[in-house]
């Protein structure tokens, strides 16, 4: 018996099987560290502790108030606030949920629980939603694009996120019809797709986990789909991490895909000016001064409002993947340092603009951003020159915020919990919407109809 | 300089987003980690988080230029045997071995279970050492840091450890 025989039955022994570990170890684990040490520390700590914490925030004031008198336009730092405990929401539903608002009034939700999509809509910009529609055969990895509080559409996966084949769901009143198209087989999986009209969208897939992409184009609402460029024709959608992969246009002409290749495994960002036929790697200008050799600089997905846009970019030196890593861990590549990019002219050309520390970008249009982190979040109405305040999102003992996002001062983020007994670890998902309408002061939670 | 020193420089300063990163690629691997150490699903992710809040705790004891991902699963091994030798694991959360193979009966070959139960019986260090050469593929040297050992010292105990479940090894069906 050899050593790849001896290491196959082992694996096989202790295998912990699918679903493990339960969902969003990660982002549970982090959530926990502000918890205090089990153990009392004695009172000589504590003096001493307390000593250092008002010389520490004395300093930190001080270094504030240097700050603010001549504010640049920084990015804030990452906050050291508190994470707010709070009592557990009482407006939940099962499943996992992703949502959209057109307006500051008009948004969108679809919830995934068990096969079915359903739709919810809100009016009232959170405060209360209502149940439009109920789409079965659409999985958990579908998206929604909605255009207006009439207009949308929900896209996903035939079956189940391994089942090749797109299922697209249009409504035009408001939720009160959908209808359904369905495309064989013959796209492959579902990875990502866009739609910048109710009529054209894009589909990104892969045939199976080989690490090749192609590109579906449709004119007609998912009736039919071309195919318009893939491993055949376009050898940058090879080599790639199959199962990662996301798709955006800023028009019929301008897109992007953002994916992983394999090996080295880095992250790449793939641009077209011809409507997906062909592709070529965006090149990023280095950030000035820096060194870039054995580096690469890979982006993400830009944000685009119009003809004004940010692009967030990772600096990365590429290398094998760890040999001491599962080939299914959820690392791509080591990111050094994040920076900030960005364009006036649609995404075609790309300027460096600052680092970034560890908060996340969101941008609403070319003076409205903001900027979420694991604490907090922070507003911008004169395009990143000056900050408002960071405040922390709220976050019950046990449920985590998943994706929060702004319109001016209006912002809405979604909580969700995994359920889990001793005997059941995965026992699915609950989730909760949350709104403010002052940046982030106060947060109230969205009535959702009972499941 | 590794990759991981300035997010290890911005965490000992008290920044959880730092600490989040460096945590992030070793999350899953940790998880594997504690689950082959323990087998029990919720007894290993209680455990990565208890080694996760320890690590951010003690992150000044991670030596300077030492990489983080190796120190951080040496203390999910060190949490996984103080669950193995807690009171309320051994009393309550392993099943007698007799009630082990018959759950297991209806979805498993029995040679996968005995294999399990052998490398659970393995004392701490051969076991994690297995865990992390054998289900982790992690090279004996790498194995050596995690475990404070000499990479002689890892080999060693890799031998003794296959060769108490060699027989076992050879049982399992193909």
């Amino acid at each position: 018996m050899d050593d790849y025989d001896v290491r196959r039955r082992i694996r096989r022994a202790i295998d912990p099987g699918p679903g493990f570990p339960g969902p969003m170890l990660w982002e549970r684990t982090v959530s926990r560290l502000d918890e205090p040490p089990e153990a009392p520390r004695r009172p000589w700590q504590i003096a001493v502790l307390a000593a250092v914490a008002i010389l520490a925030a004395a300093s930190v004031g001080v270094l504030l108030v240097s700050r603010s008198a001549v504010d640049s336009g920084e990015l804030p730092a990452v906050a050291r606030a508190p994470l707010a405990h709070l009592p557990p929401p009482t407006s939940t539903r099962p499943g996992t949920a992703d949502y959209q608002f057109v307006s500051a009034t008009a948004g969108w939700l679809v919830e995934y629980d068990g096969g079915v999509a359903h739709v919810l809509r809100t009016a009232d910009g959170g405060a209360h939603w209502t149940v439009a529609g109920d789409l079965t055969g659409v999985d958990a990895f579908a998206t929604l694009r909605f255009f207006d509080d009439h207009q949308g559409l929900v896209i996903g996966p035939a079956v189940t996120i391994s089942t090749p084949g797109v299922r697209v769901y249009s409504t035009t009143d408001g939720g009160v019809h959908w209808h359904g198209e369905d495309a064989g087989a013959d796209v492959g999986i579902v990875r990502s797709s866009w739609f910048a009209s109710m009529a054209e969208g894009w589909l990104l897939t892969s045939a199976t986990e080989d690490g090749s992409m192609s590109v579906f184009h449709t004119t007609d609402g998912g009736r039919g789909w071309s195919l318009l460029s893939g491993p055949a024709t376009e050898p940058l959608l090879t080599g790639l991490l199959g199962q990662k992969g996301r798709i955006q246009f800023a028009t019929s002409q301008d897109g992007w895909i953002s994916t992983t290749r394999a090996d080295p495994p880095v992250q790449v960002l793939l641009a077209t000016r011809d409507g997906g036929r062909t592709w070529r790697a965006v090149d990023l200008p280095p950030p000035p001064g820096l060194n870039m050799t054995g580096k690469v600089l890979t982006g993400d997905l830009p944000m685009l409002s119009g003809q004004d846009g940010l692009l967030t970019a990772g600096l990365s030196s590429p290398r094998p993947r760890p040999s001491s890593l599962p080939a299914n861990a959820a690392v791509g590549m080591p990111v050094e340092a994040v920076y900030l990019y960005q364009t006036h002219d649609g995404g075609r050309t790309w300027s460096f603009l600052r680092r970034l520390d560890q908060f996340g970008i969101g941008f609403e249009d070319a003076t409205h951003w903001y900027r979420v982190g694991v604490t907090g979040v922070a507003l911008s109405d004169d395009a990143g020159r000056t900050w408002g305040p960071v405040r922390p999102v709220p976050q019950p003992r046990g449920w985590y915020p998943q994706r929060t996002i702004f319109m001016g001062s209006n912002g809405w983020t979604v909580l969700q919990r995994p359920l889990a007994t001793p005997n059941v670890p995965n026992a699915g998902m609950r989730y909760a919407v949350l709104r403010t309408t002052d940046g982030g002061a106060h947060w109230t939670e969205g009535e959702l109809p009972p499941p | 300089m590794h990759a991981d020193a300035g997010l290890i420089d911005g965490a000992r300063a008290g920044d959880q987003a730092a600490f989040a990163d460096l945590l992030q690629p070793w999350i899953l691997p940790a998880a594997s980690f504690a689950y082959g150490l323990l087998q029990d699903r919720q007894e290993a992710e209680d455990a990565v988080q208890e080694a996760a809040l320890k690590a951010w705790r003690k992150l000044r004891s991670l030596r300077s230029g030492s990489p983080f991902g190796p120190w951080f699963l040496g203390i999910v091994a060190h949490q996984c045997g103080s669950t193995r030798r807690g009171r309320w694991y051994r009393l309550i959360r392993h099943p007698a071995p007799e009630q082990l193979r018959a759950a297991a009966a209806h979805s498993e070959p029995a040679a996968h279970v005995e294999l399990r139960e052998a490398i659970l019986d393995l004392g701490d260090r051969q076991r994690a050492a297995i865990v992390l050469h054998y289900y982790l593929d992690m090279p004996v040297d790498q194995v050596a840091r995690v475990l404070g050992l000499t990479p002689a010292g890892v080999k060693s105990r890799l031998n003794r450890a296959l060769k108490t479940l060699r027989p076992l090894l050879a049982a399992q069906e193909e």
